[in-house]
């Protein structure tokens, strides 16, 4: 889950919130609601760059995403269920995500798809935002520059397998992660830090 | 090709002392020209018999390492007929103010060009229509990221970048729904008020020319959409639409702002850079061969071709001779790119105009070539495929097989998809007479590739510069007649036959031999002598950390890519970084002369217009 805080059960108790014990019922009504959600997301294919054009393949005939009921691709994100961001994500385009995700209602769900929405990839530069996960909370990471339309259908099953474990008794998981006063979404201080050049050495040098 | 252009002797007898200096590197000819008549000298070059540099290849601007130089505005100019280059330059002190009178008048292409010199470099141009910035948003207020005192992450923190555009958004002014200009008046960007306010104007629809199966042409008189002449009319029923960035029928983060009188577009405002993400400056960082990969990342619907284009520049700017084989190569990758580019834009057109069931045949045929580039490079869209002085890798075993049997049944899906498109008469409605160029316009829009040769301009730089040999193979260059899109889509259908022509030629011709040239400074010696040699794995050492030996010097390669012509070029100070590399980028170019052709038209006719340049905001933002 990365980012997103409290959003299990666990926390829920920990932010004093009353939780009502599982029973057979709450079972019952969780795994049908979650197989329902799980098997008919509608995407919102925030097609930025070079990964879109994976995922249109991924959409195509030879990989199907009608499979997993989401061939139904939502282009108002007032209709989406998952954000799918595919492709590099410039502070530009900062805010148009930013509002895409605030217009889309929940349950919703994000996939950062590739490694320029995830990390800002190899453009370490003063044009991108490193990693979407710095405006709005993600779900699932799929690695890879471009990942293989296989590697965005794991994903997909993944965030799928995540949904089936979530229940409606945890009243933390709906919740929306509004835009601070500030403007940010995280504290600035977790943003330089994620924005960080990373590797294999924790002492790796800026590449300038 | 050493000689210097007879033109300088014609501009020195001119213009005598306004011509500074001139020289020739690596074939090109470079002439630079005093200030203050440089106007009056590129009006010369381009009305002058015997000149006619009828055509603005790129505007672009060279900021040196050493602070002591002077920054370099570059013009590079061609002459159609002639097929012949030229580049001129200006200097100027960066101390003072940096003031050079504008093209637009000349070349309606260099007006973009001109913004993203502004916008990069801080150049402004005296009498420009529109300067304002084209890739960072308005409020930017880091600098001029091009500008060698610019850091390549900014000057600002993470954080308080993120903080400035979250909280500073471009659209938080209004709202994205539809607005009456009335009601969003006080709202809107000071840029686009001025547009809107300055009135005046006529703006006639273009008549719908004979089509061939007599659909339903409405006949009348063309529409004449009136403007008042003073100022903005706030009563009127001219309304805003804003299409994207975040639209499926912009192909990418297109945002276009349209004034609507009805369904009439009364002016069409794109706005890019959504999508910008500093490549120039990452290149600048980065050795020669390390920007290969970062081409495929350009125009990701044809990375091979942009690995190929890369290649080339660099080994012109080095003087390097590739072999036979290595040729033949680069012609398989860039026809492949070719098609599968063309075959996207085929799909998502369909799609734009109501036909799914295209996209579903063109990516059934792109999944093919997608097989082919993973056996050859390991990677479905990433390719790299090239290197300087060669290739990453020869071309497997059952490639060849594979390709031959490709190109043996593609014809069978073109075939399907002109029974569907060519006669089809929604299609023929929706594309003809609609989004028309002439071929002036064309000219002077600076347009390349299918959108040229649709307006009727027989341009093809592989038929009239030709590199990698193309001269030597046996193809046809389709050219339309209208200047719309239906002529567009009937010159992509033509070039995806002729290059499976061509593709089947270089597969004859593939004749055994060495792929990389036989230079240890170029090319990596074989892991297995790199690890038991101690001078090859000296080479090895000094190629990884050094990069490869460039000579000082300049170099343009322009290659004709499936958008158009896509150039690279390279100005290096002799170390192995280059000091600036510039892509020209065709659906940059292409995509300014969207407002000429939207005007007038219907609403859903820009989405076919638009779809018709075939853009790729990869590109077009960097």
């Amino acid at each position: 889950m990365g980012l997103t805080p409290g959003a299990t059960a666990d926390g829920a108790e920990a932010a004093g919130v009353a939780v009502a014990s599982p029973n057979f019922i709450t079972t019952r009504l969780d795994f049908l609601q979650n197989w329902a959600r799980s098997n008919s997301l509608w995407p919102m294919p925030f097609g930025t760059a070079c990964c879109a054009i994976e995922f249109m393949a991924a959409a195509a005939g030879r990989f199907d995403l009608s499979r997993f009921g989401m061939e139904r691709m939502s282009f108002s994100p007032r209709q989406a269920d998952v954000l799918i961001c595919a492709g590099r994500l410039p502070f530009k385009l900062a805010p148009v995500i930013r509002r895409v995700w605030d217009q889309m209602p929940q349950p919703k769900w994000a996939i950062s798809m590739g490694a320029c929405a995830s990390t800002g990839g190899i453009f370490d530069t003063y044009a991108m935002v490193q990693g979407i996960d710095t405006i709005i909370p993600v779900d699932v990471y799929v690695p890879g520059c471009p990942p293989r339309p296989e590697g965005l259908i794991y994903g997909i099953m993944l965030l799928q397998k995540k949904i089936r474990g979530e229940t409606f008794r945890d009243p933390t998981l709906r919740q929306e992660h509004l835009v601070g006063e500030d403007g940010l979404f995280l504290p600035p201080r977790t943003i330089d830090e994620i924005s960080e050049p990373f590797g294999n050495s924790v002492h790796q040098t800026r590449s300038a | 090709m050493t000689a210097v252009s007879p033109s300088v002797a014609a501009l020195r007898t001119a213009f005598g002392k306004a011509i500074e200096r001139d020289a020739v590197t690596c074939g090109d000819t470079i002439v630079w020209v005093a200030l203050d008549h440089l106007r009056d000298v590129l009006a010369w070059l381009r009305d002058t018999p015997g000149q006619q540099y009828n055509y603005l290849v790129d505007v672009t601007a060279v900021d040196y390492r050493d602070p002591e130089l002077p920054l370099e505005v570059v013009y590079q100019l061609r002459a159609l007929d002639r097929a012949e280059d030229l580049r001129v330059k200006v200097t100027l002190d960066k101390s003072g103010p940096m003031v050079v009178p504008s093209v637009v008048d000349l070349w309606q292409g260099a007006n973009w060009l001109e913004r993203e010199v502004y916008d990069m470099f801080g150049v402004s141009f005296h009498g420009h229509p529109d300067l304002r910035r084209i890739l960072m948003w308005e409020t930017y207020t880091e600098g001029h990221p091009l500008r060698k005192d610019f850091p390549l992450r900014g000057h600002y923190s993470r954080a308080e970048q993120t903080r400035q555009v979250l909280s500073a958004s471009p659209e938080s002014h209004y709202s994205l729904e539809e607005l009456s200009v009335a009601q969003a008046w006080h709202d809107l960007p000071a840029d686009m008020r001025e547009r809107l306010g300055d009135g005046g104007g006529t703006v006639t629809a273009h008549a719908p020319r004979t089509i061939e199966l007599e659909l339903s042409a409405p006949s009348g008189p063309p529409r004449q959409v009136q403007r008042t002449s003073e100022g903005l009319d706030v009563h009127s029923e001219s309304m805003l639409v804003n299409i994207g960035p975040q639209h499926p029928a912009t192909h990418g983060v297109l945002r276009l702002v349209l004034e609507l009188d009805g369904e009439t577009v009364l002016r069409c405002i794109p706005h890019v850079g959504y999508l910008h993400s500093g490549f120039e400056k990452l290149g600048e960082y980065r050795h020669y061969n390390q920007i290969i990969p970062l081409t495929d990342r350009t125009d990701y619907l044809s990375p091979m071709a942009n690995n190929v284009c890369l290649a080339l520049a660099a080994e012109k700017l080095m003087g390097l001779e590739i072999t036979p084989r290595c040729q033949v190569l680069r012609v398989i990758a860039c026809e492949m790119s070719r098609i599968i580019s063309h075959l996207v834009w085929l799909g998502t057109t369909g799609i734009d105009l109501g036909a799914f069931t295209p996209f579903l045949w063109s990516f059934q045929e792109r999944e093919r070539i997608y097989d082919l580039q993973e056996m050859w490079t390991g990677a479905r869209l990433t390719t790299s495929v090239s290197r300087i002085g060669g290739m990453m890798a020869d071309i497997p075993d059952g490639f060849e097989a594979g390709l031959r049997d490709f190109c043996r049944t593609f014809p069978d899906t073109l075939r399907e998809v002109d029974t569907m498109f060519t006669r089809n008469a929604i299609w023929i409605g929706r594309t003809q007479g609609v989004g028309i160029m002439t071929a002036e316009e064309a000219i002077s829009y600076s347009l390349s590739g299918p959108m040229l040769r649709a307006s009727g301009v027989p341009w093809d730089l592989r038929k009239d510069k030709p590199y990698l040999g193309y001269e030597t193979y046996d193809f046809d260059i389709p050219v339309g007649e209208h200047g719309d899109i239906y002529d567009r889509y009937l010159v992509r259908f033509e070039e995806m036959k002729q290059s499976v022509r061509i593709l089947e030629q270089a597969l004859d011709r593939l004749e055994p031999g060495p792929v990389n040239v036989d230079d240890p400074r170029v090319i990596l010696p074989p892991k297995s002598r790199a690890m038991s040699d101690m001078e090859a794995m000296i080479y090895h050492f000094k190629q990884v950390m050094e990069g490869v030996d460039v000579p000082a010097g300049e170099a343009y390669m322009g290659v004709e890519n499936p958008k158009g012509e896509l150039g690279y070029y390279f100005v290096s100070d002799g170390t192995a970084k280059p000091v600036r590399w510039r892509i020209r980028p065709p659906s940059f170019i292409n995509l300014a002369a969207l407002p000429k052709m939207a005007v007038g038209c219907l609403l859903s006719d820009v989405i076919a217009i638009n779809a018709s340049v075939d853009i790729v905001m990869g590109e077009i933002d960097r």
